[in-house]
């Protein structure tokens, strides 16, 4: 059985034991429905170590989204925010220090005086805070405006954790690679930390050509290895050709899940390296150090609601956006904010005790 | 067990009041691996000690990647990948090999200063000895010449090493942490003895004497 806005706004009025509509308009009930709705999750956000609590904010959180990262190391959290757009000149100034980079393709919307200017388009320059795009327009004057780059998200409350990955050159060389018809084996100059199942990529290798690509590691001695082509190491690849010459190495390295540093005590003494990235959260951005090599990072956040409670709304069912046991949050904790709002101690302690068995 | 493995079990002890717990953030592995290097080095001084041995897993094969200092390649430097452990005698240090690539048979012989580097080159045995040359190493670095006629232009290495982690050869989600499992319950003894001083300091936040005086007293 659905449970829309509607009977959401019926149970709550119910639960605060009168009509809240004597008090407020729909409009001013939407917007303290989305009050009770932002700082219920914040909550159980806090709280979030138990399984009930993940339970029951299933439907705000973004599990692995993977962002693609530049060498500015940085995903934005929303849009950035234009504060002047040069219309003879192209170029925008932005409000925070942006992730693109020249050719980078940003996506834009700004407001002129008389049109709108919106697309998306490869910047031709950059620096902290400017972008320039081949958009001009000299009889306008700006108005207002932001942009996306391909390192945003727009749906992001709160972090969980992150995973880096990054492209590093191996810092073993190729000393040769041994082609015949039923196997290729590569040998670097020394000992290195490659076991049985090692993910590279290898390029550059002139004759034996099918040793290019992503490829596995078998290990057959101290510096010696097989190339496979799938993880379980089950599909040999075989020569094409006399090995020549040439030949690069280099490891996609994903690190594990990382999370704010609580202290920088370490800090002082180590640096950030791609097997212990770290990040903060600044300038609207996660920025992530080292930023040299990155490819991607997959995010683990609390989402933007992806529903509105709307008192008016009699079709979209919320059970299918929340579980049941969060609805019954917002109704218990909507109604001890109600209290807040209409100075009501006697009810504030009385619907803190709801709460308390709800939380 | 591998040095993840190792960095979960030492967070499972919750060593001085479980401050440490969270081992999955970053700067609490990076501390906790520290931790085990000293406490597992430590463990390992006392039982070379007790019993005048080191065990076998304790020790670590490297390449070492020799720069040599003139032409003929006689006289080299290299980089050692951490510093060698410290045993006291008869165990001159951490080494236990340093030869030659693909030449096993006459390891090069450890000296322990250059001093005797140079009289060595120069004593009446030194050519005769079974040996393919001499090295000696400091906290960074190996200096060393190989014996006249021998050429190679690489060697391994072969000692017990005080950062085992950061061998370029070692894998941290694959190799055995150089010291013996059986042995981790002496790295939880020795941890809660060092983290145990540490955290009974008395404190000064309350300003009762009686307080700081039995504090002291408990030193």
């Amino acid at each position: 059985m659905a449970f829309t806005g509607f009977n959401f706004k019926e149970s709550f009025d119910r639960r605060i034991d009168k009509s809240f509509s004597d008090y407020y308009n729909f409009d001013q009930e939407r917007d303290f429905y989305k009050r009770i709705v932002q700082i219920a999750l914040d909550r159980k956000y806090q709280t979030a170590v138990e399984q009930k609590k993940f339970d029951e904010l299933r439907g705000v959180l973004g599990g692995n989204v993977t962002v693609p990262l530049n060498s500015t190391g940085k995903v934005f959290l929303q849009p950035i925010a234009i504060t002047n757009f040069n219309f003879t000149t192209g170029v925008i100034t932005t409000a925070f220090p942006h992730n693109a980079l020249v050719g980078s393709i940003i996506t834009y919307s700004i407001q002129g005086n008389t049109t709108l200017f919106s697309g998306s388009i490869a910047a031709t320059a950059v620096t902290d805070n400017t972008i320039t795009i081949a958009v001009t327009s000299p009889t306008e004057t700006f108005v207002s405006g932001q942009l996306t780059t391909i390192g945003t998200i727009t749906d992001y409350m709160h972090l969980f954790s992150a995973k880096v990955t990054y492209n590093i050159p191996s810092i073993f060389e190729l000393e040769g690679v041994q082609s015949d018809t039923s196997k290729i084996i590569i040998v670097f100059n020394r000992r290195t930390n490659y076991r049985d199942g090692q993910e590279v990529i290898i390029s550059g290798v002139l004759g034996a050509t099918n040793a290019n690509g992503t490829r596995y590691l078998r290990q057959v001695g101290t510096r010696r290895f097989q190339l496979y082509a799938d993880k379980n190491l089950l599909i040999p690849v075989v020569g094409n050709n006399v090995y020549l010459s040439g030949g690069a190495v280099s490891i996609v390295y994903t690190s594990k899940e990382i999370f704010q540093e609580k202290s920088d005590q370490i800090n002082y003494i180590d640096e950030a390296d791609y097997r212990f990235p770290r990040f903060k959260i600044q300038s609207n951005a996660i920025v992530f150090e080292p930023a040299e090599n990155i490819i991607s990072t997959e995010l683990n956040y609390m989402t933007l609601p992806k529903v509105s409670i709307d008192p008016e709304n009699n079709e979209t069912d919320l059970l299918l956006y929340y579980p049941e046991g969060m609805i019954q949050y917002f109704i218990d904790f909507g109604a001890q904010l109600f209290d807040l709002e209409t100075r009501n101690p006697q009810g504030y302690n009385l619907d803190g005790n709801q709460v308390v068995t709800n939380p | 067990m591998t040095i993840l493995e190792a960095v979960q079990v030492i967070a499972g002890w919750r060593i001085g009041g479980g401050i440490y717990t969270d081992e999955s953030a970053a700067n609490n592995q990076l501390l906790m691996i520290n931790m085990l290097n000293t406490a597992s080095r430590a463990v390992l001084r006392q039982y070379y000690i007790q019993t005048r041995k080191i065990p076998q897993i304790a020790y670590q094969t490297f390449d070492v990647i020799p720069n040599w200092t003139n032409e003929e390649c006689v006289s080299f430097t290299a980089i050692l990948p951490s510093g060698v452990m410290n045993f006291p005698p008869p165990q001159l240090n951490g080494w236990d090999a340093l030869y030659l690539k693909c030449d096993t048979s006459s390891p090069l012989t450890e000296i322990e200063s250059v001093q005797q580097l140079r009289g060595y080159a120069r004593h009446k045995y030194g050519s005769i000895m079974q040996t393919n040359g001499e090295y000696f190493v400091d906290g960074v670095n190996i200096e060393g010449r190989l014996k006249a006629g021998v050429k190679s232009t690489d060697m391994e290495g072969r000692a017990v090493l005080s950062e085992p982690h950061l061998v370029p050869s070692f894998s941290w989600e694959k190799d055995q942490y150089p010291f013996p499992d059986d042995m981790m319950g002496e790295v939880k003894l020795y941890l809660e003895k060092e983290n145990f001083r540490s955290n009974q300091k008395p404190s000064d936040q309350l300003s009762n004497s009686k307080v700081d005086t039995d504090g002291i007293a408990t030193r």
